[in-house]
């Protein structure tokens, strides 16, 4: 009796067997593979040597295992080995990403002055301790400030009709909605430009990159807000037309409160994925090296674009700037999401249901139905 | 603010950089704005932040040629820079090009159209290789597919290269590139271009758009040329960029056949050479008709410049003020800021294209005037006088090639290697040159003895090549014999100290014993696999039946 469940417990856990014939069968098939592919077989490269070696390992991982366990357990083993990889592939990448950005840049980012200089007095090949982004950055900060001030109302607005309001045109605006989330970005960029750029005669400029990034965030706007908004459960808008509020009031006081954690994510969401878009930027925006304060007048450099400038040098100083100002770009993309999940709290089933209860028994104790909580 | 901090900053490098003289209107100055063309981006980025101290502020960015004249079609831009003029009769398929505001066209930066490759023989890479404009044509137009085609091997003094394809790789954005190659492809060789610009475009002339063919590969922008040919999988691709592109990641670019029987490099020098002899339209376009078959040996045959297009009266958004930034940037670009484009790759602009840029800008409103030819510190005015003369070993005649390698099937000994191009440095005047009777200083062998190390492709990055021009070569204080003869032989020699088929030899040998450890490592590991796990799962499995049973 003792001793099948500690059999059992044994197979989930790291055991020497499991590693000895992991261990054994990825060097194994690295021999193998390596024999085969580049030596005996008229074949070469990098990506099909790694891919036949996993192969190979998964091969020779089933025949070690099935030399000691049954089926079940070979399969089980497989299983997990292929799903491990897969995790580990998708987080490597990442890593990947983020590694070789910060480190072809760490030249540029390890000198204070790339985040407090402007490039404007210097050339393409100036040393890397002289010069930096600070205008990029400014600029990037306006511009995603001021499409999300123009988004941020209009989504929610478009995600409270198509939510609340249910009007008779819900089905097409979220139609169009849909659409506009599946445009190429070069398009919101070509918008504005055709439509304020050329026909209104306002200059290229920090507002019109916003136009163009506004147009772009919208409808991610609006459909997170939708989405979520649609999360907010029918009870509680019934509650409170029981008790006498109107349409409005219940939007006001109950629906938007209740989501609103979730809206903050949805609104980062959006943020974030504009602030490294450089495509709407390239047409509207203009370029220049100078600081320029005044979104209104003037060409207004951002970060993707100053990166998307400078990388296309064969200058190595400038290559260096311009990563430099990826990793910037990235730093910033990840204080966002990681201020999105601080802000959204926990997942949003949880944050309901506290938010479910708390206005539960506002509704309840308050004549008046007040947003505020009288008891701790 | 933005005018405070403006007046601020040009105060205080006026003061730093004691150039009171100029900085004291720094606040007279407006900014202009401009658009186009990236090949010139990078000349044009450091002269903004040169000017940028007088207080003039140009605001520039790359988009394109082609965007660059359409927004000065638009009025978005107070000038436009390009590689082609307006179009107009236009591309096939693109809509034709006119400004409703007069303009003048203006040599801004010259350049030749490199042509980077990636090719290895016996793991080593190719860094001489030889071609003719010819043969580029019937490698671009897909006629010629493999690099041991014999047309290749007879200009590279007969030696074959490997039987590989060839991967000719093209842009497909609109480039001023492609349209400085497809023009003279046009110009020199139309019985060649015109049939395939007739099948791929439908009319025959230059294009912004290089037709993909054949095996030809097509990247995004000059660094994605660059990418492709440099990467792991390029081998076999030759592809058509700006010198510095090749330049920065140290890679060969193709030595061009000229008029004159020499293979030259794009050098600052010999391409400002071969454009002392381009000339200017009735509608200020250029006709670089003459420059492609330059007769001068030192003459870079695919040389071409971009042009400024700018505005010649005050229509919005270009006034006046702007007209007095715009024409002192110029001056300065067209002849101080020439240095600048030298050290980033380009070519300086010969004497003739100042002229005529001088000329240009007095047209402008609001114009300042130009400074004297005298006072114009342009390293490449007395190009023509100061360029050194390519070597005997580039001669198309030539039997000995320039790293010292003669054709001959048998490897040379090393003392052989090393002489012959010696002597044929030191005995063989060249021919065609004129005896270099120029500033004191350089008379003696100097610019022949420092030419070794740019030309000797493979001992020394090709950095050195661009350094060869006049001024800097002239002006560095060389300590030489006499004869010249005995470094240029030093430096002649492979840097490893063997002739260049020892070496490989050694190198496959070495490789061949590091195989074989190999080949036992791994028969060890996988004997080592095969019997180990058995063996220990066995061992576990005793253990673990020994403590449940005992």
């Amino acid at each position: 009796m003792t001793n099948v469940p500690s059999a059992r417990v044994r197979t989930s856990s790291v055991t020497p067997e499991l590693v000895s014939s992991l261990v054994a069968a990825a060097l194994g098939a690295l021999a193998l593979v390596w024999l085969l592919y580049e030596r005996i077989l008229p074949t070469s490269g990098m990506l099909g040597f790694w891919l036949c070696w996993y192969t190979a390992f998964l091969a020779l991982y089933a025949v070690v295992v099935g030399l000691t366990q049954d089926r079940l357990a070979v399969s089980d083993r497989i299983a997990a080995v292929v799903f491990s990889t897969a995790g580990l592939v998708l987080f490597s990448v990442l890593l990947l990403v983020v590694g070789f950005v910060v480190d072809k840049g760490w030249d540029a980012v390890h000198h204070w002055n790339f985040f407090s200089e402007t490039t404007a007095l210097i050339g393409p090949d100036a040393p890397l301790d002289r010069g930096g982004i600070y205008a990029a950055a400014v600029g990037t900060l306006e511009q995603v400030a001021l499409s999300t001030l123009i988004s941020v109302p209009l989504g929610i607005a478009t995600a409270l009709y198509l939510n609340e309001v249910r009007g008779h045109l819900a089905g097409v605006v979220r139609t169009i909605v849909e659409a506009m989330t599946a445009i190429p970005s070069i398009l919101a960029g070509l918008f504005v430009f055709a439509a304020v750029v050329l026909t209104l005669g306002f200059n290229r400029s920090g507002l019109a990159a916003s136009l163009a990034l506004a147009v772009e965030m919208l409808p991610i706007v609006a459909r997170t807000s939708e989405l979520v908004l649609r999360l907010v459960p029918n009870g509680l808008r019934e509650a409170s037309a029981a008790l006498g509020a109107s349409q409005w009031e219940t939007v006001r006081r109950v629906v938007l409160p209740t989501a609103r954690p979730s809206l903050v994510t949805a609104v980062l969401l959006g943020v974030a994925r504009v602030v490294g878009e450089t495509s709407p930027i390239l047409l509207t925006a203009g370029f220049t090296n100078e600081l320029n304060y005044d979104p209104l007048h003037g060409p207004q450099v951002s970060l993707p674009l100053f990166a998307f400038t400078e990388v296309r040098f064969p200058v190595d100083n400038a290559i260096t700037r311009a990563f430099g100002a990826a990793a910037a770009l990235l730093l910033l993309v990840l204080l966002l999401f990681t201020s999105a999940r601080v802000i959204a709290g926990r997942p949003l089933g949880h944050v309901r249901r506290r938010e479910r209860r708390r206005l539960a028994r506002a509704f309840a104790t308050a004549t008046d139905p007040t947003r505020q909580v009288p008891t701790a | 603010m933005k005018h405070l901090l403006r007046t601020l900053l040009a105060g205080t490098v006026a003061v730093s950089a004691s150039l009171a003289a100029s900085a004291a209107h720094a606040d007279n100055y407006v900014s202009i704005t401009g658009a186009g063309s990236t090949w010139s981006q990078v000349a044009i980025d450091a002269w903004r932040a040169d000017i940028r101290a007088n207080g003039v502020v140009v605001n520039y960015s790359g988009t394109g040629s082609t965007d660059g004249r359409t927004q000065y079609i638009q009025h978005t831009v107070d000038f436009a820079v390009t590689e082609i003029p307006f179009e107009n009769p236009p591309e096939p398929g693109q809509p034709a090009e006119v400004p409703d505001r007069p303009y003048a066209y203006l040599p801004i930066v010259a350049g030749g159209t490199s042509f980077m490759y990636h090719l290895t023989v016996a793991g080593k890479q190719v860094r001489d290789l030889r071609l003719s404009g010819k043969t580029l044509a019937l490698v671009y137009t897909g006629a010629v597919t493999r690099w041991n085609d014999p047309r290749i091997t007879a200009e590279n003094q007969g030696r074959v290269l490997p039987d590989e394809a060839i991967i000719p790789v093209v842009r497909s954005d609109g480039a001023g590139a492609s349209a400085q190659f497809s023009r003279y492809l046009w110009r020199v060789y139309p019985t060649i271009w015109c049939p395939f610009a007739q099948s791929h475009l439908g009319a025959c002339g230059l294009t912004s758009f290089f037709p993909t063919f054949g095996n030809a590969k097509s990247q995004v922008g000059s660094n994605g040329v660059a990418d492709y040919v440099s990467a792991s999988y390029g081998e076999g691709a030759i592809g058509y960029v700006e010198f510095a592109y090749a330049k920065r990641i140290n890679y060969p670019v193709v030595s061009l056949l000229n008029q004159a029987g020499y293979y030259t490099q794009p050098s600052a020098s010999d391409v400002a050479v071969a454009l002392t002899r381009a000339q200017i339209n009735a509608d200020l376009t250029q006709n670089l008709d003459s420059v492609y078959v330059n007769p001068d040996p030192r003459t870079y045959p695919m040389s071409s410049y971009s042009y400024m297009v700018v505005p010649t009266t005050a229509a919005s958004p270009f006034n006046v003020d702007k007209g007095k930034s715009l024409a002192t940037f110029i001056n300065y670009f067209l002849c101080a800021g020439q240095q600048k484009a030298q050290i980033l790759g380009y070519s300086p602009l010969p004497k003739n294209l100042v002229q005529a840029g001088f000329a240009q800008v007095a047209k402008i409103p609001g114009t300042v005037p130009s400074p004297a030819l005298s006072s114009c510190n342009n390293p490449a005015l007395s190009v023509l006088t100061s360029a050194a003369q390519p070597l005997p070993c580039q001669a198309a005649t030539s039997r000995v090639s320039c790293d010292g390698r003669t054709p001959a099937t048998t490897p040379p000994a090393p003392t052989t290697t090393t002489s012959a191009p010696t002597s044929t440095t030191t005995s063989a005047a060249p021919t065609t040159a004129t005896p270099r009777t120029t500033t004191p200083g350089s008379g003696s062998p100097v610019p022949v003895t420092s030419a070794p190390v740019g030309k000797t492709a493979g001992a020394t990055p090709p950095a050195e090549s661009s350094s060869r021009a006049a001024p800097a070569a002239a002006a560095a204080p060389t300590p030489t014999a006499p004869s010249g003869g005995a470094p240029a032989a030093t430096q002649l020699v492979d840097p490893a100290g063997a002739p260049y088929v020892t070496s490989v030899s050694l190198a496959a040998r070495s490789e061949s014993s590091q195989n074989r450890l190999l080949y036992w490592l791994s028969a060890l590991v996988l004997l080592a696999v095969v019997v180990a796990p058995p063996v220990i799962s066995w061992v576990l499995l005793r253990r673990r039946n020994r403590s449940a049973t005992g």
